[in-house]
């Protein structure tokens, strides 16, 4: 079946097989780092704000700053620029290893804009009324600010993640590998178009998961 | 039970200080309802919100229940807070939890057990009328469904005081009467002490014991319903009133010297004030028959505040000026206060 459907899946299949768990190591792996930071930056930027609830302009301002820089930087520049502190942190700047420090770079502080502007849709009289009924900043963040917004973090959740996905075909640059990589080597070296066909679907059918799974959580969260 | 000295707020924005609150003084007593009356922006959201130090005062200070709030630590401003509930004009709910979720979402730091608290704000719901409506989600609602959600929420850590900003104002005028009655029991059977802004002077005839009437940020008139509706002292309050009885609509008719406030010679427009029910009913025709004066009647509002009814007449008079002045003088003498509205 594959054999018809790919002829050069027999010369290659493991490779595209690898190169697709490449991608999904740094999509998760990244992915989730980022997640956790980006949350807690877009959080931050919220609260420490003017006017926010633990208003601290000195840290916001800094903070604005640094994804400010961050962002402008493009992502190929990033990959190499970071290599030395890729080997700091995790010992190697090559490899799907190597690859997730730039990739938390290009995607944490996109992420942390898009859940500033995700909580900052939010009805302020909430965070009004919360007050009003004695609670804490630390009770408003879980229990307001984040939880209120479950849907629209959602929503860029996905959009984060899609991007991130996008972001690790750049990471062959530094041999990590990934469908990026493959559809480089195979599509626009080799010409093997089967193969190159072959990674364009499987990229899809990850956006696919990454969407459905989105979807899901915005329709069970949103009353 | 809240005691207010010399608050001043001063906002600064764009490098300029505006005065929201001046030198604001008020005693509001245990188990009352007070209303603060005012158009938008003279200040009375902010008066509110300094109650529970949503906005601290730039100086002066807020006494509640013999605790001064302004010298309180943050974790002390919010304890102070769970003692004061508060309810808004968009209700402010969580749409992510339900009726019954946003009443247990304010119970979460109380020291009661889990099914303490379940009965607690089922009860709560049942008191302000939703007891059929506790798993719905707010997006579910009507507006005054949503208003009686905050209300049990308000109140689920045994207020003694509730704060309601423009707690009617997004509601239809049916819905916001039956929202105000609502009020009105929660204060008799809780003993809750209610502090509510408002811009409507029905809200205050309603349900308001005493009410404050500010503008500018300034107190300008302070006293029990009643008086202020039946003397009402500066010209915001007096604004206040006839708009509130309708009276507003002839004063607007005169400046245009319509067809029906148009006088003949010999004619004159009076506005008839009374209150308490202390007038006979046959002033009219008494004028009439004594002092020869045709009279006819143009308006009319009857108010009734706290079981006493405070009435306005407009009525127009035609006849020689001395039995006019005479008929006048009459009136007066009966209690009733007289303006001449316009006279030929």
């Amino acid at each position: 079946m594959l054999e018809t459907l790919i002829p050069n899946w027999g010369r290659f299949g493991d490779r595209l097989i690898s190169d697709t768990m490449a991608t999904l190591q740094m999509v998760a792996i990244a992915g989730s780092i980022a997640f956790i930071l980006g949350m807690t930056f877009g959080v931050l930027l919220v609260v420490t704000k003017k006017e926010g609830i633990l208003e601290q302009l000195f840290i916001y301002n800094l903070l604005d700053m640094i994804i400010n820089v961050i962002r402008s930087i493009p992502f190929l520049i990033l990959l190499i620029l970071l290599i030395p502190i890729s080997r700091a942190i995790v010992g190697t700047g090559l490899g799907v290893t190597g690859a997730i420090i730039p990739l938390v770079f290009g995607t944490t502080p996109f992420f942390a804009r898009q859940i500033e502007s995700a909580i900052a849709e939010l009805d302020s009289g909430l965070v009004e009324a919360s007050l009003a009924m004695g609670m804490s900043p630390i009770e408003i963040i879980f229990s307001v600010y984040l939880r209120e917004s479950i849907p629209s973090i959602t929503r860029v959740t996905q959009i984060t993640a899609i991007n991130l996905v996008a972001l690790t075909t750049f990471a062959g640059a530094v041999g990590a590998g990934g469908l990026g990589d493959f559809a480089i080597q195979f599509g626009l070296q080799l010409r093997l178009m089967d193969l190159l066909w072959a990674a364009i679907i499987i990229i899809l059918i990850i956006v696919s998961v990454i969407q459905g799974i989105g979807n899901v959580i915005i329709k069970w969260s949103t009353k | 039970m809240i005691k207010i000295e010399h608050v001043n707020k001063t906002f600064i924005i764009k490098k300029r200080n505006i005065h929201a609150l001046q030198d604001i003084s008020l005693e509001i007593k245990a188990g009352e309802i007070f209303g603060i009356i005012g158009y938008s922006g003279a200040g009375k959201s902010t008066l509110i919100r300094c109650i529970n130090l949503l906005e601290r005062p730039t100086t002066g200070s807020i006494m509640v229940d013999g605790e001064e709030l302004t010298a309180l630590s943050a974790r002390g401003v919010r304890q102070a807070r769970k003692k004061m509930g508060m309810i808004f004009q968009h209700f402010n709910l969580m749409p992510s939890r339900t009726a019954l979720g946003n009443v247990l979402f304010a119970l979460r730091k109380s020291t009661l057990t889990k099914e303490e608290k379940e009965k607690k704000a089922r009860d709560l719901l049942e008191l302000v009328g939703l007891a059929h409506r506790i798993h719905a989600y707010p997006s579910n609602l009507s507006g005054g469904e949503k208003q009686r959600v905050a209300i049990a929420r308000a109140l689920s850590n045994d207020p003694k005081v509730l704060l309601c900003d423009e707690a009617t104002s997004a509601l239809d005028p049916k819905t916001s009467a039956s929202i105000l009655k609502l009020l009105k029991e929660v204060s008799q059977k809780l003993q809750v002490t209610i502090v509510l802004i408002t811009h409507s002077m029905d809200v205050i005839k309603e349900i308001c014991d005493r009410v404050a009437v500010i503008e500018g940020g300034q107190l300008k008139e302070e006293g029990k319903v009643l008086d202020i509706f039946s003397h009402p002292k500066s010209d915001i309050t007096k604004q206040f009133v006839s708009q509130s009885s309708g009276i507003g609509k002839i004063y607007e008719l005169i400046e245009q010297d319509a067809p029906i406030v148009a006088l003949e010679a010999d004619e004159m427009l009076l506005k008839l004030t009374y209150a308490g029910g202390k007038v006979k009913d046959a002033l009219i025709y008494h004028i009439m028959k004594e002092f020869d004066v045709k009279t006819s009647i143009i308006f009319g509002n009857v108010a009734i505040i706290q079981h006493f009814n405070i009435g306005t007449l407009v009525i127009s008079c035609c006849g020689k000026q001395k039995n006019l002045a005479e008929a006048i003088a009459y009136m007066r003498e009966q209690g009733v206060q007289v303006e001449v509205m316009k006279s030929c």
